[in-house]
């Protein structure tokens, strides 16, 4: 269960990354949050892993307050970033052990590798191969198996199909469907509204570190999602000439 | 937790592009490094056999010690060849080598001069994207969305790179020991080996040392491109700035005069003298052996006192150097610093006291029944001094303080 | 569309923060090593000046045929613009009890150092990413998406960035020569300036083949990671290593016997050789004149023989023919020993030569060396440099010789009692006087390693072409 009470960041320039976010994402959920770039989505994420330290309200993990016990919250969370490199001179399995020891999974063996990377679709001959001769998808791919293996009840996504293509990133988002049935909170930032509106639970979106929507699934199947994602989009460019 | 950052490490560098290229150079200049020392050291000893003396010349020659081969230093210096003559003059060949001409362009390719250059550029190199490389790939983000200490993981860094950088440079040195020394017979006894590791183990705080400042820059700089650039600036100041403006800058303050100067004051002493001498007839009261060691010894002290002087400004100044530590440490430590020249020519001097007043031919060589000279360089116990301390203590200083200070910048170090 | 990639390239190499960083870096380091060095001149050339007075003020008094050659060493005065390459120092070339052992730890640090250190390793950071960066971001298809050769391109990134580092070399180089042109104790002439120019040209090609390095690694591995390291090898091997390794590997292919040796045989020759020879030579003599040998051996002192030899005209004309025999005795003797070591030390310095000769072309392989080189001959303080004082010094000592030995003639015919220990007057002797080599005879002397930085271009340049055309973009 991911939470935020009144978390703020303003930077040291005196830009407000982040007003005042008031969110709850329950167990089973797949929660989305849209906007532009800069709205201030990667700033949640980072407040939520304790990258950067509010400067007011809090970031809860599992009721864990992440910024007085940085490390027992990290044990309940799960990363994937955009665009992730990994370990170029690694294989796909020596980054995934080595993850998965951080993770605190050491007993992990060879074949338990091989079977979580089949389960997210990548080819048997890639295991073995170095990551720097993988493409963005795989690498992708790998990034999140890296979070299925730490198996944390909550994931927290910073756009992952950023620059995948189609067929890749519905493989990914089918993974995503699998982990929620799993009973793991999931929170994903994305321009990509297409795939929003397939599998979120909910929906909000951000403008200038504002939320300033949020619907459940049965609120933006009536609504046109597009129209309203659309519209907040514009007003901004309004606003800004 | 830290186990797995130094496997990590050392699993994902050894397989790395940078590490191939930095074995390669290593073990090649490394190793021609030994190589071509131990050709020299052998060509040495056979000159010395030529020139030692026979019981009764008054020559002083030592011969070179064959840890020149590792830290050549002063050695051709030590191993020159002194007469004592007429008036207790020291004369040594006019010339030198004339090779040696070619030689002052550059430096002597020693395995100090490798470990003090090349590896230094390989350390500092090596550590000044270990941190930037992360953050770029992204991996630095994933690692702390896990419950991880960051001491654990700068520890970890630390321990698992240096094991890699100093892998290949233990590998090259030990082939270069097996091949060029062992096989070649040169003569080490077993309490040379002890040297030789003290030698090893200045090496690696050497190394250490500029490890720790390149992963400090690492740490602090934004980009890998920018770390790189940095560190190189340190490096060339350290290692070519510092060292070599030192004896210029410390001469600065004391005037001393050059070698030339003396060498005239010196045969202007011995030929004044001898004129006089003819020119008041031979008389007995004038006989000119004493005033000509007198003279010469007031000058050669003069001298050498300014000399010693103008050393020990230098020393201080370039002492902020690690790449200087180094050097006096390892020349000390291999008996061809200057103490050791030191003590050579006061053994030097010590034998002229003994001849000086024997008889001498018509060209001023010494005749007579004297005790041939003898010289050993110094015990290993004498190293073992204030100054090497203090040498030693500012390369753990150079450990040290990028150490505490990266700790704590890294403690504060933005993931984002 | 020339101008444009040029004036892009340019930019984007001076607005980069390490171009300040580095200027200033080179700035301070020239700035403290010409002043340092600049007082280090002085101190050297007073020192010179009193060289020569006591030389002169002991000739003066002291003069006598016997010892001459030694009170008559010829001084070499120091070379102006060892301030930008300190070359061979004279005091090196000494060899004493007195050394001055820190020179041979610390070498000092000079322009050369800055060139061939500094500026080389900054070329290489600047040129390593040139493809491989513009490739990475995407850049490089879209300029050649228009209407840009690669050869082109390949010439205005060489060019804009080779301009931005010599604008930041002339500004360092400026105020250096600023510095020593505020000063008045040394002044430099239109010959000076104009070496200067020529060490500016040649920093320039020595630069520019780290340059190309840089280029050539960027398109060939097309990642600037892997670029940057694979020309920093390279440039470590061609710094760092080789110009220091190929002297004593030349050495060490062709070996000389060591000058000790050399000196030892021929002071026994001279020595102790000749003496036997003269001894036993004299002995024929003295088998010759067995009357006047016991006169002489009776008469107990000089003057007493003196005397003798007044009172009785045949014999005092059998002891002057018997005194010129002795003396040929010893001429001979003297003569047939100098043949000897002659013909040793002729053998030994055309062997010396040879070995620096082949020594000099090896180490010629590495632009270090060929700057170093060409820089320090057009400094004046190399080893063509010495060579030229050398020879200007041999002829300066004949004339001197001939001087002397006109005024011992002189003197002779007035002085029956003269002998090689008496005080000869020579105050009104030649003066020495050494101009360095003007720039010309310079410049031909270090045409070849000119020529040889050239060609390293050259042969850069096409690789670079070759390399780039291959390179995917």
């Amino acid at each position: 269960m991911l939470q935020a009470i009144d978390l703020t960041k303003r930077y040291e320039d005196q830009q407000l990354a982040l007003d005042a976010l008031n969110l709850e994402i329950k167990e089973g959920e797949i929660f989305f949050l849209l906007g532009a770039n800069g709205a201030g989505k990667t700033t949640t994420i980072n407040l939520f892993l304790n990258f950067i330290e509010p400067t007011g309200g809090k970031a809860l993990i599992n009721g864990i307050d992440v910024t007085r016990e940085p490390l027992e919250s990290k044990k309940y969370v799960s990363y994937v970033s955009e665009n992730v490199m990994l370990y170029g001179n690694f294989t796909a399995r020596q980054n995934l052990d080595f993850f998965a020891k951080l993770g605190g999974k050491p007993n992990l063996t060879t074949e338990d590798y091989y079977m979580r990377m089949r389960e997210v679709g990548l080819q048997e001959e890639a295991f073995e191969k170095k990551l720097k001769t993988f493409s963005k998808g795989m690498r992708q791919k790998v990034g999140l198996t890296i979070a299925i293996i730490k198996d944390a009840p909550n994931i927290l996504l910073d756009e992952p199909t950023a620059g995948l293509d189609p067929k890749a990133a519905a493989e990914l988002l089918q993974i995503l469907v699998n982990l929620k049935r799993q009973g793991k909170s999931i929170f994903m930032c994305t321009h990509d509204i297409f795939r929003a509106k397939n599998i979120a639970d909910r929906v909000g979106i951000m403008k200038e570190g504002r939320l300033v929507m949020v619907r459940t699934r049965e609120e933006f199947l009536e609504d046109d999602l597009e129209k309203i994602y659309m519209n907040y989009m514009q007003e901004m460019v309004i606003e800004k000439s | 937790m830290i186990k797995l950052f130094i496997k990590k490490e050392l699993l994902e560098n050894i397989f790395s592009f940078k590490f191939l290229i930095m074995f390669l150079l290593m073990f090649f200049s490394l190793n021609t490094a030994i190589f071509i020392m131990t050709k020299d050291y052998k060509a040495r000893l056979q000159n010395y056999d030529i020139l030692k003396p026979s019981k009764n010349e008054a020559f002083a020659i030592t011969y070179p010690t064959p840890f020149s081969i590792f830290a050549h230093g002063l050695d051709d210096n030590i191993c020159n060849l002194y007469q004592i003559t007429f008036g207790g003059q020291i004369e040594t060949g006019s010339q030198k080598q004339a090779i040696n001409k070619i030689y002052n362009f550059f430096n002597t390719p020693d395995l100090l001069y490798i470990i003090n250059i090349i590896l230094s550029f390989c350390a500092i190199l090596f550590a000044s994207d270990l941190i930037t490389r992360e953050k770029e790939q992204g991996t630095l983000k994933l690692i702390f969305s896990n419950g991880i200490k960051r001491p654990a993981f700068s520890l970890g860094k630390w321990i698992g790179g240096y094991i890699t950088l100093i892998i290949p440079i233990v590998l090259s040195v030990l082939f270069g020991l097996i091949f060029f020394i062992i096989l070649a017979k040169i003569p080490f006894q077993f309490s040379d080996f002890i040297r030789l590791l003290i030698f090893l183990f200045f090496v690696l705080v050497y190394l250490a040392g500029f490890f720790s400042l390149g992963l400090f820059i690492s740490i602090v700089s934004r980009s890998s491109a920018f770390s790189m650039f940095f560190s190189l600036i340190v490096w060339v100041s350290l290692v070519f700035i510092i060292p070599r403006s030192g004896n210029l800058v410390a001469k600065q303050f004391i005037n001393i005069p050059s070698v030339q100067t003396i060498e005239i004051k010196r045969s202007q002493i011995f030929i004044k003298a001898i004129f006089e001498y003819i020119n008041s007839h031979y008389e007995k009261s004038k006989i000119p052996q004493g005033i000509i060691n007198q003279q010469n010894d007031k000058i050669r002290e003069d001298y050498l006192n300014k000399l010693n002087a103008v050393e020990s400004i230098a020393r201080k100044i370039t002492s902020i150097s690690p790449a200087s530590d180094l050097t006096f440490l390892c020349t000390d430590l291999c008996n061809t610093g200057f103490r050791e020249e030191q003590r050579f020519k006061t053994f030097v001097i010590m034998f002229k006291e003994q001849v000086k007043n024997f008889d001498s031919d018509s060209d001023g060589n010494l005749v007579g029944d004297f005790t041939p000279f003898s010289y050993a360089r110094s015990p290993l116990s004498d190293f073992f001094n204030l100054a090497m301390m203090l040498h030693f203590s500012i390369l753990i200083m150079y450990i040290l303080i990028p150490v505490i200070l990266g700790y704590y910048a890294f403690l504060k170090f933005d993931v984002r | 569309m020339f101008k444009e990639l040029l004036i892009k390239e340019l930019a984007d190499k001076i607005f980069d923060k390490r171009f300040l960083w580095f200027t200033i870096l080179c700035m301070f380091t020239l700035l403290i090593t010409e002043s340092v060095l600049l007082n280090d001149y002085k101190t050297e050339r007073n020192d010179y000046n009193l060289r020569l007075l006591t030389q002169k003020e002991f000739i003066d008094k002291y003069a006598h045929e016997n010892r001459i050659g030694d009170m008559l060493d010829i001084q070499r005065p120091p070379a102006k613009l060892r301030l930008f390459a300190a070359g061979i120092s004279s005091d090196m070339e000494v060899n004493t009890f007195t050394n001055n052992s820190f020179n041979v730890l610390f070498p000092p640090i000079d322009f050369v150092l800055i060139i061939t250190v500094i500026y080389s390793l900054i070329a290489i950071l600047f040129s390593h990413n040139s493809f491989s960066g513009e490739s990475e971001n995407g850049t490089l298809r879209l300029i050649l998406s228009n209407q840009v050769s690669r050869v082109k391109l390949t010439i205005t990134k060489f060019l804009g960035g080779m301009l931005s580092i010599i604008i930041s070399l002339i500004i360092s180089l400026a105020i250096g020569v600023i510095y020593i042109l505020m000063d008045n104790s040394i002044s430099l002439d239109s010959n000076d300036l104009m070496a200067l120019g020529l060490i500016f040209l040649l920093s320039v090609f020595y630069i520019s083949i780290f340059y190309l390095v840089g280029m050539i690694c960027s398109a060939f591995t097309g990642s600037s990671s892997s670029s940057v390291l694979l020309s920093l090898f390279i440039w470590a091997v061609f710094t760092l290593t080789i110009p220091n390794l190929s002297p004593w590997v030349a050495s060490q292919l062709y070996r000389v016997p060591s000058i000790n040796k050399f000196e030892k045989e021929v002071k026994i020759i001279k020595g102790i050789e000749r003496d036997d020879l003269g001894r036993n030579l004299c002995k024929e003599v003295y088998e010759k004149y067995p009357d006047l040998l016991n006169i002489i051996k009776s008469a107990k002192d000089e003057k007493l023989l003196l005397a003798k030899l007044e009172n009785n005209i045949g014999l005092k004309n059998e002891y002057v023919a018997f005194q010129k025999e002795i003396a040929n005795a010893w001429d001979k003797a003297n003569a047939i020993q100098s043949a000897k070591s002659e013909n040793i030390s002729v053998d030994f310095f055309s062997k010396v030569d040879r070995q620096i000769a082949l020594t000099k072309e090896i180490s010629c392989i590495s632009p270090v060396a060929d700057f170093s080189y060409a820089v320090s001959d057009m400094a004046g303080s190399g080893i063509h440099a010495e060579a030229y004082f050398k020879d200007i010094k041999k002829n300066f000592e004949v004339s001197l010789w001939q001087f002397v030995e006109a005024r011992v003639a002189k003197i002779k015919k007035t002085d029956v009692m003269y002998d090689v220990n008496k005080y000869i007057d020579i105050k009104d002797r030649p003066e020495f006087s050494f101009r360095e080599e003007n720039v010309s005879g310079r410049f031909s002397a270090t045409l070849s390693y000119c020529i040889v930085l050239l060609v390293f271009n050259a042969l850069l340049y096409l690789t670079l072409i070759r390399q780039f055309n291959r390179m995917k973009v």
